[in-house]
């Protein structure tokens, strides 16, 4: 059921179908943890005042407690019935904030042996969170301790509980793209979309009195430049694409092979950022045995990410990677590769911005 | 109410502790819950609806011309002075007044076609309040150019806050109440009390109008 708000934006369920959907497929498989995406995001977008505690774009270790801490945790999205779960708004604290250092002191007080650099949070305390607090430690135990990386960004749902939440109507979904957007004039600084989106990719700027998230680096999106995450990712796992592009990859990755899964798809929101499940090498016991029918990186968990075609999908990637190292040919493997950069990652957007 | 005019000097007006408040009579306004039902989206009802908001139970206001400003002094108790804006949980104390700006604008944030203009205080911006314009629930619309200035003292667990404005506008003329001395006028409120994490819709609210006579 809808209704027609004065404002004249449909709630209450109503899915965002827009003409076209752009998505990213992140192949985690690729992802080396080194955070370059995010500082070219962070460089691009959030250098202004009051964005100093935001990243956009973040990368998490998991098994981890992420960006904000204990994300998965905090509710919002839709449950089961389509109801909106309530949730609550993450703190600076437990993004991790924005930290500050003595440079002046290191480098320009004469004590740069005796005093080593040492940051401070916004209340001047030692922080005890940030964006990837928890980087490498990861899960299990000796000799199966495990993790790996896994990027974040603003998912551009097809129903985004940010904008259903929105008392001021600030948030739309392009037509043309599905891309997602706060129109900043009319945002009031209410919060109710960081308190909604299950994913927690929404920051306050306490300086404007606004929200902001990534926008998928529409400007340069539109024209024909790929976003800066995902041009400036040395690993090439960050693909981007439409859904409906038949020949691009992403539609391959998502519905003609059907190996890119959404990040708990059970928040409801129908999120348009897909992940390539990570492989892991067997489980070993304490005499070095393997045990080829235990993986390291245990299934149960990354169904709880991924829900539960994990299974099928790390099948269907182990045995495309027999057939291409046997020489036979594997349509798959050849997608995931990425043999020519930038064509094959991101086909419609390769336009170098160095030469616009 | 009658809005009694005071030949004195707009500082004088535009100061909570001011004497000449002792001459005005005040009146105390009832406030109450804003309904969850009522609330623009579906994830504000669902979160709010069992939880309590707006438990400000009344204000009390005073107002007062000279020649050419008005001045309002609203006064509430709020044990709790939240006035910053840092943490992403911070919510000021805030307070506003609507006017309709024509004859059939419901109190209920206007519709369209009857707009209403709000003077909004927000205890982050101590000495001024925000001049907007709404047509309806989930549309007010902040006007570039206010002129509302304002003063605002925490004591005793209580706020006394004053806006005052010109009587007459020029530049926002069509978004801002035009105040005619010897007209009769109507107002409602509201108060956020930003330690629950009151904002927009999630507030206390006189749910009926006040009758202002402006003394000609």
């Amino acid at each position: 059921m809808s209704e027609k708000t004065d404002i004249g934006r449909e709630l209450d369920g109503v899915l965002q179908k827009p003409k076209r959907q752009l998505a990213m497929v992140f192949d985690l498989n690729k992802c080396l943890g080194c955070h370059t995406c995010s500082i070219s995001c962070k460089r691009q977008w959030t250098r202004e005042e009051g964005m100093d505690n935001m990243w956009w774009a973040v990368v998490n270790t998991m098994p981890g407690k992420g960006t904000p801490k204990n994300w998965e945790g905090m509710g919002g999205g839709w449950d089961e019935k389509g109801e909106p779960r309530p949730s609550k708004i993450p703190t600076r604290d437990e993004f991790g904030d924005a930290w500050k250092f003595n440079k002046e002191e290191v480098f320009h007080g004469g004590k740069g042996k005796t005093v080593y650099l040492k940051p401070v949070n916004t209340k001047g305390e030692d922080p005890d969170w940030g964006p990837n607090w928890d980087e490498d430690e990861g899960g299990g135990e000796y000799p199966n301790s495990h993790f790996f990386y896994l990027p974040r960004i603003c998912n551009h749902c097809t129903h985004p509980a940010c904008l259903e939440a929105c008392p001021r109507g600030a948030i739309y979904k392009r037509d043309e793209d599905g891309v997602v957007l706060i129109n900043d004039k009319q945002c009031k600084g209410f919060r109710f979309c960081m308190e909604a989106c299950p994913y927690k990719r929404i920051y306050y700027n306490h300086v404007r009195d606004v929200t902001q998230k990534c926008i998928f680096c529409f400007p340069r999106v539109e024209k024909g430049v790929a976003p800066a995450c995902a041009r400036q990712c040395p690993g090439r796992l960050r693909f981007v694409g439409y859904l409906d592009d038949e020949n691009g990859p992403i539609h391959k990755l998502v519905h003609k092979f059907k190996v890119a899964l959404p990040l708990h798809q059970e928040y409801g929101t129908q999120p348009n950022v897909y992940y390539v499940p990570p492989l892991s090498p067997p489980a070993v016991d304490m005499h070095g045995k393997v045990d080829p029918s235990k993986p390291r990186i245990p299934t149960e968990y990354l169904e709880g990410l991924f829900g539960p075609r994990v299974k099928d999908v790390l099948a269907v990637l182990e045995a495309e990677k027999e057939k291409k190292a046997k020489g036979l040919p594997s349509e798959l493997m050849d997608t995931l590769i990425v043999y020519k950069w930038p064509e094959n990652i991101f086909p419609d957007f390769v336009q170098d911005p160095a030469n616009l | 109410m009658l809005v009694k005019r005071m030949d004195v000097g707009g500082d004088a007006l535009g100061d909570p502790a001011a004497s000449v408040w002792g001459t005005a009579k005040g009146e105390t306004v009832a406030l109450m819950q804003a309904p969850a039902a009522m609330q623009p989206t579906k994830y504000i009802t669902t979160k709010w609806q069992d939880k309590p908001y707006g438990q400000t139970k009344s204000l009390t206001v005073k107002a007062l011309r000279n020649a050419d400003e008005i001045a309002f002094r609203l006064e509430w108790q709020d044990p709790t002075k939240n006035e910053q804006r840092i943490e992403n949980t911070d919510f000021p104390d805030a307070a506003a007044m609507l006017f309709p700006l024509s004859e059939d604008a419901p109190l209920f944030m206007g519709m369209e076609g009857a707009p209403v203009n709000l003077w909004y205080w927000r205890a982050d911006h101590p000495s001024r309040a925000r001049s907007d314009m709404a047509t309806g629930i989930g549309t007010s619309r902040v006007m570039d150019d206010t002129s509302i200035t304002a003063k605002a003292v925490h004591a005793n667990g209580r706020w006394t806050v004053v806006m005052r404005r010109a009587l007459r506008v020029e530049k926002e003329a069509a978004s801002a109440i035009q105040i005619v001395p010897g007209q009769t006028l109507r107002t409602t409120f509201a108060v956020w009390e930003g330690s629950n994490l009151e904002r927009a819709g999630i507030k206390a609210f006189s749910p009926a109008w006040l009758e202002l006579q402006i003394e000609a």
